[in-house]
C-alpha cells in the first residue's frame, strides 16, 4: 500500500498528528474550500496540488492560523506527551512562496535562521550561545554551515530557499508546511531541495505537507495527495487512487494524460495519443 | 545655538534610525501623510493660540489611525489611503494658515526647519520622545527586524506583525512630530529617508546600515546647524538635506565602482 512507507524510525505511524473536519475557509465574502475532511499521520509526506486559485495556499493559510476558518475544525494532535504546553510555533516549520523583497534584505544567513528561534527565545530577550548553536545544526541539515556569516542576500535563489527551510526546521518541528518551494529556482537547485525534504521525512519521520505545481517531481516520495478541485470538489488519498486521468481531468480539463513510470504515475499535459 | 546643536543630534539620530526600518518595509509614502497631518495641526495651533508641539502629536496620531483604518476598512491599498488623506490634510493646513490673521513667522520655521530657534522645552519633548522611540525599537528590535523581513512567517511564529507596523507607524509618527522644528513639515521625510537609503546601498548589514544611517544623520544635522549659524537666512532643513542628497548620491558612485 503506498501510504505505508517505510521511514528510519519504522512504517509510518498512524498516529495523526493533523485532522482537518468540515473545514470551510476562504476570505471575507468568498469561499474558497468547503467541507474539507483528511487526516495526515506521522511521518506522512503529503502533496497539495490544484489548479491555480483552487485553494492549495488558502488551506495552508488555514492550517497555520493565519486566516479565519468560516466553518468547521482543525486538531493538533500534539504528539509529545513530554511537553504538554509545546507551542504551535515549534509544532509547524514553515516555507512560504519565495519573497522576492526579502532577496535584498540585510541580514546574514544565521541571523535569518535565528528569526525561527524568536518565538521560542520570548520577548525581551536577546538569542543565547545554545541557540546560535541550534541555528549552526539546522544550516548543516542543508547543507549550508559554510555560509552562515555570508549574507543572504549574496546568495543564490536556491540557497536563499535551503536557508528559509533550514528556518523553517530550526525550532525542530514535528510538521513542515512548505508553499511552492521549488517555484523560482532552477532545475538542479530544485532536485537538491526536493532530497533534502525527503531526508527530512526519511530519515527524521517530519511530517510534510507541501504545496507544488509539479507532482511528477515528488510523486516518488509522497504518501498522500491532497487534490484541490474547487469550491467543493477534492480528493485526498494515495498518489495511485489519486492521480488517474479520470480525477484529474474532472480538474484540470481533458488534456491531461497519466502514464505509469516505474510504479508511479506521471501526469503529462498536451495533446498525445498514448 | 546650544539646544541647536543637541536638538540636531537628536533628530539626526533618531529620524535616521527609524528610517532604516521605513526604508526596508517602503513606508516613506505614509512618512509624507503623517508630515502633511502634522503640518495641520501646527496651523491649527497658530490659528487657535494652542501648543503647536501637542497638536501636531495628535494629528499624527490621527493620521496612523485613519491610514491604518482606511486601508483595512474601505480595502483601499495603502497608497490610495494615504493619498487620499495627503491632499486632505494639505488643504486643512492651507485653509488653517489662511485662516491666521495675523502675521506668523514662526509658522515658517515648521515649513522650513530652524534648529537654530529650538526652546530648551522643546528640547526636553524632544529628547524624551527620542529616547522613547529608541528604546521601543531596542525592546521589540528582533520582532521588527522578523516582521520586517517575513511578516507572513512572523505571524505564523506568533509575533503579531499587524501591531509591529502600526506600532512602527506610531514611532515614525513621532520622530516626525520632533523633527518639524528641526527641518520643517516639507524636508522632514528627506532626513528619515536619506541617511537610510545611502546606508543601504553601501552596505549588506543590518547592524552596520543603522550605524551608517545614525552617523549620516547626526553628521548632515549639525552641518546643517553650522552652515545656517554662518549664512544668515539659509534654514538648517535645506543644509541638511543637501549634504544628505550629496552623501546619497556619493553612495550611488560608491556602488557603481564597487558593486559588491
Amino acid at each position: 500500500m503506498i501510504g505505508d512507507k517505510e521511514v528510519a524510525n519504522g512504517p509510518i505511524n498512524k498516529q495523526p498528528i493533523l485532522t482537518l473536519t468540515g473545514v470551510t475557509i476562504g476570505y471575507p465574502g468568498i469561499t474558497a474550500l468547503s467541507k474539507i475532511d483528511c487526516e495526515i499521520n506521522k511521518g506522512e509526506y503529503i502533496a497539495v496540488i490544484g489548479p491555480n486559485g483552487s485553494g492549495k495556499s488558502t488551506l495552508l493559510k488555514g492550517i497555520l492560523g493565519l486566516l479565519p476558518l468560516q466553518s468547521g475544525k482543525i486538531t493538533l494532535h500534539l504528539c509529545n506527551e513530554d511537553h504538554p504546553n509545546i507551542k504551535p510555533a515549534s509544532l509547524f516549520g514553515y516555507v512560504p512562496q519565495k519573497n522576492r523583497s526579502e532577496t535584498t534584505f540585510p541580514v546574514s544567513v544565521k541571523e535569518v535562521v535565528m528569526m525561527g528561534l524568536y518565538a521560542q527565545i520570548g520577548w525581551f530577550r536577546r538569542p543565547q550561545p545554545q541557540h546560535w548553536e541550534l541555528v549552526r545544526q539546522s544550516l548543516a541539515k542543508v547543507g549550508m554551515v559554510d555560509c552562515a556569516e555570508r549574507h543572504f542576500s549574496e546568495l543564490s535563489g536556491g540557497q536563499q530557499q535551503r536557508v528559509i527551510i533550514a528556518r523553517a526546521l530550526v525550532s525542530n518541528p514535528q510538521i513542515i508546511i512548505l508553499d511552492e518551494p521549488t517555484s523560482a529556482i532552477d532545475i538542479s537547485a530544485q532536485q537538491e531541495i526536493l532530497s533534502i525534504l525527503e531526508r527530512l521525512n526519511q530519515e527524521e519521520g517530519k511530517t510534510i505537507l507541501m504545496v507544488t505545481h509539479d507532482i511528477n517531481e515528488i510523486v516518488h516520495f509522497c504518501n498522500k495527495v491532497l487534490l484541490l478541485g474547487g469550491e467543493k470538489k477534492y480528493f485526498f488519498g494515495p498518489p495511485n487512487e489519486i492521480l488517474t486521468r479520470e480525477t484529474l481531468v474532472s480538474v484540470y480539463g481533458n488534456r491531461i494524460y497519466v502514464y505509469n513510470h516505474n510504479g508511479h504515475p506521471h501526469v503529462l499535459v498536451g495533446d498525445f495519443n498514448l | 545655538m546650544q539646544n541647536g546643536l543637541l536638538g540636531a543630534i537628536i533628530v539626526g539620530s533618531c529620524c535616521s534610525l527609524i528610517g532604516v526600518f521605513v526604508v526596508l518595509r517602503g513606508m516613506s509614502y505614509i512618512g509624507a501623510g503623517i508630515a502633511h497631518g502634522c503640518l495641520a495641526g501646527v496651523a491649527l495651533a497658530f490659528l487657535m493660540g494652542w501648543n503647536p508641539l501637542l497638536l501636531a502629536i495628535t494629528f499624527a496620531l490621527i493620521m496612523v489611525i485613519l491610514i491604518e483604518t482606511i486601508n483595512k476598512k474601505a480595502k483601499l491599498n495603502m497608497d490610495t489611503a494615504i493619498g487620499v488623506l495627503f491632499s486632505f490634510a494639505l488643504a486643512l493646513a492651507v485653509l488653517f494658515i489662511g485662516m491666521i490673521k495675523r502675521y506668523t513667522p514662526d509658522i515658517m520655521s515648521y515649513l522650513f526647519g530652524n534648529l537654530l530657534g529650538i526652546s530648551t522645552n522643546e528640547l526636553w519633548v524632544m529628547g524624551g520622545i527620542s529616547i522613547f522611540v529608541l528604546l521601543i525599537i531596542i525592546l521589540f528590535y528582533k520582532e521588527i527586524l522578523f516582521s520586517t523581513f517575513d511578516p507572513e512567517m512572523a505571524e505564523v511564529y506568533g509575533i503579531p506583525a499587524g501591531l509591529i507596523s502600526l506600532l512602527l507607524t506610531v514611532l515614525m509618527g513621532l520622530t516626525i512630530v520632533i523633527s518639524l522644528q528641526a527641518v520643517g513639515e516639507l524636508l522632514v521625510l528627506a532626513l528619515i529617508v536619506l541617511p537610510a537609503s545611502t546606508a543601504y546601498k553601501l552596505t549588506t548589514s543590518i547592524h552596520k546600515m543603522i550605524i551608517i544611517s545614525v552617523s549620516l544623520g547626526v553628521f548632515a544635522s549639525i552641518a546643517g546647524l553650522i552652515i545656517s549659524y554662518y549664512l544668515e537666512n539659509i534654514p538648517s532643513g535645506s543644509i541638511i538635506v543637501i549634504t544628505l542628497g550629496i552623501c546619497f548620491i556619493i553612495s550611488l558612485l560608491i556602488r557603481k565602482v564597487k558593486p559588491n
